[in-house]
């Protein structure tokens, strides 16, 4: 059944991009319920999960631009940041990080990267199902998810430094 | 690029155990929106047809009825005949006798023909 293959890993994707249970799982149901119609659009040419994912992408997002977070979804910061920090920090070699920081870490990002990096790293999609999700091309995909681990690695070093 | 990052330890979260029941429930309301909203469609669909169709059928009417009643006009052969000629049609077909087979003059056939 739809529910009890995919629900976990749409509700996971929808609270890393939120940072927020109940929103998360109301965003869950706002996308099943969405589906009877939404299904039309669906071709096939993708795999039902990725589509899942796609859906539940999307509607974070509007939910964030409906909330106005617009900070959320800025990838500007990140570029400049992660161009501050590559010149300075070696590159991290740290395989195991604190969960809390990698929280941290993780929550630091823009929700659409935050989201990228947890579907690649975390949920193990390769970067044409990313390139479906997205609507981008694997080129891209591949640059923001570089971007986005050098900011996290940074970002928990830094604060490890810093402690 | 940089190896994944392992985010194994990270907390994963379930659905709640009503979400599925509550997704069925906005579900069924839906289609029972759906449903209601379909039966309006309908009358008010209903509503706009009748008088259409009937505002056609007036206008068809009214350009039709003069044309079939002018074609149906009777002429009755008694207001444009003589008595003669009425009474031989009358008569057509009541004999009993074939060799008694009673013809219409020409002369009067003429006449009729010459009044028309």
């Amino acid at each position: 059944m739809l529910w009890n293959e995919h629900s976990t890993k749409m509700l996971n994707l929808a609270f890393r991009m939120l940072k927020d249970r109940d929103r998360a799982e109301d965003i869950l149901m706002d996308v099943f319920v969405g589906i009877p119609d939404a299904i039309r659009a669906f071709r096939g040419q993708s795999a039902l999960g990725t589509w899942l994912y796609r859906l539940t992408v999307n509607a974070c997002l509007m939910k964030l631009r409906a909330e106005k977070r617009h900070g959320e979804l800025e990838e500007l910061n990140l570029d400049t940041i992660v161009e501050e920090t590559l010149g300075k920090q070696e590159k991290a070699t740290h395989d195991q990080f604190d969960p809390e920081l990698l929280q941290l870490g993780l929550n630091a990002l823009p929700a659409e990267t935050r989201s990228m990096l947890w579907l690649k790293d975390a949920e193990d999609l390769d970067v044409k199902d990313l390139a479906e999700i997205y609507g981008m091309p694997d080129g891209t995909i591949k640059a923001r998810l570089s971007r986005a681990r050098h900011f996290v690695k940074d970002y928990i070093t830094e604060k490890l430094k810093n402690a | 690029m940089l190896d994944k990052i392992d985010f194994s330890k990270l907390e994963r979260i379930t659905p709640r155990e009503d979400s599925w029941s509550k997704v069925c429930a906005r579900l069924d309301a839906k289609a029972a929106a759906t449903a209601h909203r379909g039966n309006i469609l309908s009358i008010r669909s209903l509503f706009s047809a009748i008088p259409l169709a009937a505002s056609l059928v007036l206008v068809s009417l009214t350009a039709i009825l003069p044309a079939i009643e002018s074609s149906t006009e009777e002429i009755s052969l008694e207001n444009v005949a003589s008595e003669d000629i009425t009474s031989w049609y009358n008569g057509l077909g009541n004999s009993t006798n074939d060799d008694d087979f009673e013809t219409f003059e020409e002369t009067v056939g003429f006449s009729y023909l010459t009044k028309e």
